[in-house]
């Protein structure tokens, strides 16, 4: 029997605890092999985190265990390359269009010879060059800063990740030098491989996952710290990349099933966002054969039904703007609007406060 | 939407020290979901539970459907004005 509620908010708390529950006990997928690091971790993790629009966050499970953010990073990178050097410069190195191929995928878009989006490494490396910096540890001191500003607190990268990145790397390597043939990649390639196997190392937990979404959700400014991180024009860029090519070769899935922008990695993250409204983080390190997290993905299409959070939802048709449209006298109309709003009284007690 | 309901369930805890009775007036509320409706309804079920009493205005039927409405008609109002006064009814017998 659960114990009886005295906050009415943990009304709220019980329903994402109860989703949770709901797929605690699959243990369907596959820890990640390519790094014994990955292979090593605890199977049976499992954390979900919701931030709400105003900074407020809501944990179940294994919300405060690190992992490594792998590629939830792309999408900041990406952010960061237009944020600092513009649309137009960015849109010339790297496109916007889903692959349909795995992440890791060595091609580039036939014709421009360029990444063809910057959710596959392709693209992700490309990003990091694209971040000014004169030296490696200048631009991922840059990448350092504009990540924690998301999450709200300096974040961190695991040392021991890193290196086994970096000694496994064959297939990136093979990627970035194939990049520089083309003339996309600036400077040294293994240079920027090692920011790009750094970057991929953060230690980030669900509560940060989430967080960095309702970053998002908010337009770029974080609702913890209050501090503008980026601007709208970049997070509605970013968003739409996520919507089409966020969740590998599985977006149209996740768009129909669970309908918001997102990103998954293969330390078990996966971060969405729906505008306006939330950011949800979830941790679970078993992934499918695409390289999503298994409960990850059930948890997020439960959090969508449940909580009706598909972006694509139309629910304004019933009620219209004009509400009613009535004649005063003569030549004098009233048209009343509705607004979205919640206003709430108190009586009795709560007047003589 | 669930977002915004959360919202209401939020302030609703922190100012529930100083009220007996809410009124959450929906009269201007454009979208609602089963999930905010079954957020709202809970909020209600856990008012009652310590001791306080929750009511709604809500004239277009969007929290409670129309079928629904006769079995809710101590709590569900179509004007503010009359939730107040149940309110003070309810208040003055607490």
């Amino acid at each position: 029997m659960l114990a009886k509620i005295q906050a009415v908010a943990e009304l709220v708390q019980r329903y994402l605890d109860q989703i949770r529950d709901e797929h605690a006990s699959i243990t369907d997928g596959a820890l990640a092999t390519y790094i014994p690091e990955l292979a090593g971790v605890e199977p049976s993790g499992f954390g979900l985190s919701l931030s709400l629009s105003d900074g407020y966050v809501y944990e179940s499970g294994d919300a405060t265990v690190e992992f490594t953010i792998q590629s939830i990073s792309k999408p900041f990178t990406y952010a960061l390359a237009l944020d600092q050097i513009g649309q137009d410069a960015v849109d010339a190195r790297i496109g916007v269009e889903p692959s349909g191929e795995a992440f890791n995928e060595i091609s580039v878009d036939a014709a421009k010879k360029t990444p063809k989006n910057p959710m596959i490494n392709a693209g992700a490396i490309a990003a990091v060059s694209l971040v000014p910096g004169a030296t490696p540890d200048e631009r991922f001191a840059r990448i350092r800063e504009f990540y924690s500003a998301f999450a709200g607190r300096p974040l961190d990268i695991d040392p021991d990740v890193y290196a086994s990145e970096k000694k496994t790397g064959s297939r990136n390597r093979a990627i970035a030098y194939m990049l520089q043939s083309f003339g996309v990649l600036e400077g040294d390639p293994d240079e920027v491989l090692d920011v790009y196997f750094r970057q991929c190392s953060f230690k980030v937990t669900s509560t940060d996952l989430a967080r960095m979404a309702a970053t998002l959700a908010r337009g770029g400014v974080n609702p913890m710290t209050g501090r503008r991180v980026t601007d709208t024009v970049v997070v509605q860029r970013m968003l739409a990349v996520m919507v089409t090519c966020g969740m590998y070769d599985a977006a149209g899935d996740w768009v129909s099933a669970v309908g918001m922008p997102a990103k998954s990695g293969v330390g078990g993250g996966i971060v969405a966002v729906l505008p306006g409204q939330l950011g949800i983080g979830v941790y679970s390190p078993l992934l499918d054969g695409k390289g999503n997290s298994v409960r990850g993905v059930r948890v997020c299409r439960s959090l969508s039904q449940r909580l009706g959070l598909h972006f694509l939802t139309v629910t304004r048709e019933s009620r219209s703007t004009i509400r009613t449209i009535s004649d005063a006298c003569d030549r004098v109309r009233i048209c009343t609007s509705r607004r979205p709003l919640v206003r709430r009284h108190r009586t009795g007690a709560a007047q003589g406060r | 939407l669930f977002a915004g309901t959360e919202q209401v369930l939020r302030r609703v805890d922190d100012e529930k020290a100083h009220f007996d009775v809410a009124i959450l007036d929906v009269t201007r509320v454009d979208t609602i979901n089963d999930a905010a409706r079954g957020l709202l309804a809970g909020m209600r079920a856990t008012l009652s539970s310590v001791g306080k009493e929750g009511l709604l205005v809500d004239p277009d039927n969007a929290v409670v459907h129309a079928e629904n409405r006769d079995d809710f008609h101590a709590v569900v109002f179509g004007v503010l004005g009359d939730a107040v006064a149940a309110a003070k009814a309810l208040q003055a017998a607490l």
